[in-house]
């Protein structure tokens, strides 16, 4: 009996000590070295909506990690910052500044984003593992997913000319969209939002590495939602069957910009996605330029 | 209108299950099974901060069952949560089987296959659970063997965890030995001195997509243990380590994590001490890496510091932090000898605690890396070092007697203090409160008794004194108590608040009905170290249990 007991002990451990061996010891550099993004113009790019309030404490290392794939992927990332819920609301000063806007309210109600904790991503409007919102930790692989795990070759090409009247502030864009495939008949939107970066305004903190805690003064704000040239949700561009080569465009002439943004560092965004059907909300191709 | 559905409800129910509280048989097996609900109705009360829901009344409920034939054994559990009550995760919204089973045993072979529960050792590397009150669940959803022999148990599994109504990405493999060494030599057979001994050992597969960081894909955790036992003594010990596990909770840092979990005891009649140590290094261990908070936990970290029953003792509970931790926790009862002058015609219970917890050390790891920098080790640290950040106190001491058969009082002190960003956080001043507490039972007639609980909770932080009042009435199974919670508010401001609360109900065999009307105030809920927060409500709640 005791023999048996012997035995099935240095099995066990033997069996532990193989499955240890299978265990993955990740020896430094422990970063990737991808040499950066690809810069091409007919390449899939993925929209990414960062949900953020300058209350949040966490977010600055949320931006980081946005940042750090953004040194990875170039331009294929695009990133739209929304100020939303609790952590965004003005304060006394210095966090008196509004960075809301009722569009990105509307859509952070819609995906659910307005009363969770922050910070939250969300890609492409696409569910994983049954929620729209992810994690900071989980940024980098979804964002991966959708670029690296699907073709370079985007279904929709997108371009944007901008105009900019500086006498009465207003802004004229032409969207055209290209299709690279065919796609299923539905109902598909463009959309159409104005970001802006580099807006100096204080954030609160909890990442020493980052800079000041418990608050940075002049922390930069990049690539926050100003609003939406063609509504929260964009307007259907078309209702049917594209085929391969069908173009639509698109034209919008009389945006007017807030009275405190500051021209040189607004972005257009445009993203194109289905507004029906099973894919409801999902992002097919996103493009961005800046305004001047 | 409501209160009279709710009644109705009430009556029905009380029917339907006062007359099934034993065992069903069924085509030669047993049925066994429980059942609980809880509703509340939410009322908006802004001077308490308590909101409505838009579907005014919130029902968490579960009822499980169990069929055992022989060897055989089948169980599930259905779950509902239309919507979730106010404070669980909105996760949880929906309904459905949560949870089943079918199982094989025999006396050396007990097979599994769906969901199960399990622990290895203290739970360290692998603690799969459930508490329904914290909406708490992170079962394994796989196979689980276990073989047993005379002096060796072995345990071997393979599953994913489950992820509210999901699973989540990793899979779990374990595997874990339990050793009786008495039962291993015959010469120890009969000896005063029992030792077993454990080894455990987890390991989690996750692909690696990330684009940023080299991902370990597979990270494995081991943990040894032994416990001895010899007269009144016993000590405890378990090792635990883990491999480079780069997550959301360390900040992507590459460091191995460990810990070490220690406990000695003593007990005889009249007296007993427990002494317990703990260091905990980097050992948030998920079946995701990218989860935080309550998602997918595969070890756990107890807290090595006391769970108060009553409610303001409760008020400011330990968070266990399973990444930086070193804690000590001692226990002291003693009980002074009944008919002497100090202890009285029954004798009287004394019951001392402390409880201390503290962050570890953490130095550079070189002059270029700052501490917990991402994609680097992270930090150094010396394993009897101390670190500087204080988390957590508690000394507490009760005494309680038995003065003759119709009173039995009891007054407790404590002192807490509190790491507020810790715990909850949010930048705010720590909280350093005391706590005083009597406790008095009159049972003036057989079966009737009187319950009177009188607490104050005194500190100058957080929102400031707390004062709270409950009479209970209990009649066999009937029981009706009112409760009067009243805050003062922060110093220099007039922000106070009063919390009336009504409850009655009753216990009949294995089932429990109450109904309760009242203000309930924001706080937090703590099982073991694992803690939610609960928001204010004001309104109706009814609340059964029963089983079969």
């Amino acid at each position: 009996m005791n023999k048996k007991i012997i035995y099935l002990v240095f099995c066990v451990f033997v069996a532990a000590m193989l499955v240890t061996t299978a265990c993955d010891k990740v020896e430094p550099p422990y970063m990737e070295d991808n040499g950066g993004g690809v810069i091409a113009d007919t390449v899939r790019k993925v929209l990414f909506e960062d949900f953020t309030g300058h209350e949040c404490v966490n977010c600055p290392s949320a931006h980081k990690t946005l940042e750090d794939l953004h040194n990875l992927y170039g331009d294929r990332l695009i990133v739209i910052a929304e100020h939303v819920g609790f952590f965004a609301k003005p304060k006394a000063v210095p966090f008196d500044y509004d960075f809301r806007t009722s569009e990105g309210t509307d859509i952070a109600t819609f995906f659910g984003a307005f009363t969770a904790p922050l910070p939250k991503g969300m890609v492409n409007r696409k569910k994983s593992n049954g929620s729209y919102l992810i994690d900071k930790a989980e940024f980098g692989t979804s964002i991966s997913l959708a670029l690296d795990s699907m073709p370079t070759l985007p279904d929709i090409y997108i371009q944007i000319s901008a105009t900019y009247n500086s006498t009465d502030s207003i802004i004229g864009v032409e969207v055209k969209l290209t299709a690279l495939t065919n796609l299923p008949s539905g109902k598909y939107n463009l959309s159409v939002l104005v970001t802006e970066s580099e807006i100096i305004q204080p954030q609160k903190n909890s990442d020493p590495n980052i800079g000041n805690v418990p608050e940075i003064d002049d922390y930069e704000h990049n690539h926050v939602l100003r609003g939406a040239i063609n509504n929260t949700w964009g307007e259907e561009f078309t209702n049917g069957v594209i085929s391969n080569g069908q173009t639509f465009t698109k034209t919008y002439s009389n945006y007017k910009i807030g009275k405190d943004w500051n021209p040189d560092n607004i972005h257009i965004v445009a993203f194109a996605y289905y507004a029906d059907g099973s894919n409801d909300k999902v992002v097919i191709q996103a493009e961005q330029i800046d305004l001047k | 209108m409501k209160k009279y559905i709710l009644i109705i409800i009430v009556i029905g129910l009380v029917q339907l299950y006062s007359n099934k509280t034993y065992s069903q048989t069924l085509g030669g097996g047993e049925v066994h099974g429980s059942f609980q609900a809880d509703a509340q109705y939410y009322n908006q009360d802004t001077t308490i901060g308590a909101d409505k829901i838009p579907e005014a009344i919130a029902v968490n409920a579960f009822m499980e069952m169990r069929y055992t034939n022989k060897n055989f054994e089948a169980g599930m559990r259905y779950e509902l949560f239309m919507p979730q009550m106010q404070g669980y995760d909105s996760r949880w919204k929906g309904n459905g089987f949560g949870y089943r089973y079918l199982r094989y045993k025999n006396e050396r072979v007990d097979v599994t296959a769906g969901n199960f529960y399990e622990q290895f050792g203290s739970g360290m590397i692998l603690r799969s659970y459930q508490e329904w009150n914290l909406g708490f669940d992170n079962s394994l959803d796989g196979v689980r063997v276990k073989y047993k022999m005379k002096a060796l148990t072995i345990t071997g599994l393979v599953a994913k965890q489950r992820y509210y109504w999901d699973v989540g990405p990793g899979l779990i493999r374990g595997i874990d030995g339990q050793l009786s060494v008495n039962d291993l030599f015959n010469k120890m057979a009969d000896s005063k001195t029992r030792l077993f001994l454990g080894y455990s050992f987890v390991s989690r597969y996750q692909s690696d997509l990330d684009p940023i960081y080299k991902l370990p894909e597979n990270v494995a955790a081991e943990a040894a243990r032994m416990e001895l036992f010899r007269g009144g003594f016993h000590y405890k010990l378990e090792v635990g380590w883990k491999i480079n596990d780069p997550n959301a909770s360390n900040n992507m840092i590459y460091k191995g994590g460990n810990a070490v979990i220690t406990e000695l005891g003593y007990s005889q009649k009249g007296f007993g001490f427990t002494l317990q140590a703990e260091r905990v290094d980097n050992m948030d261990f998920r079946s995701n890496r990218a989860s935080t908070g309550f998602d997918l936990p595969v070890g756990y970290i107890p807290a090595m510091t006391r769970q108060h029953a009553y409610s303001l003792a409760a008020m400011y509970p330990y968070a266990s932090q399973a990444n930086s931790q070193m804690g000590l926790q001692a226990t002291l009862i003693y009980k002074i000898k009944k008919k002497s002058a100090l202890g009285g015609k029954y004798g009287t219970n004394i019951n001392i605690n402390y409880s201390i917890a503290n962050s570890i050390y953490k130095e550079k790891v070189n002059d270029t890396i700052a501490i917990g920098q991402p994609g680097t080790l992270g930090y150094k640290s010396k394993f009897f070092k101390v670190g500087d950040d204080l988390y957590f106190t508690d000394f507490n001491i009760k005494i309680q007697r038995k003065i003759n058969r119709k009173w039995n009082i009891s007054f407790m002190y404590m002192n807490v203090f509190y790491n507020m960003f810790i715990n909850e956080g949010h930048a705010a001043p720590n909280v350093y409160a005391n706590i005083f507490i009597g406790d008095f039972w009159w049972k003036f007639k057989p079966y009737n008794s009187l319950h009177l609980e009188l607490q104050q909770l005194t500190t100058k932080q957080d929102e400031g004194n707390w004062t709270s009042a409950m009479l209970e009435y209990n009649n066999r199974g009937f029981f009706a108590a009112a409760i009067m919670l009243f805050n003062q508010g922060e110093a220099g401001k007039s922000n106070s608040s009063v919390y009336p609360f009504i409850t009655t109900g009753f216990t009949r065999k294995a089932t429990r009905i109450s109904v309760s009307y009242g203000k309930q105030r924001e706080g937090i809920v703590c099982v073991g170290g694992v803690c939610r927060a609960v928001p204010a409500s004001n309104g109706f709640a009814l609340s059964m249990s029963s089983s079969f």
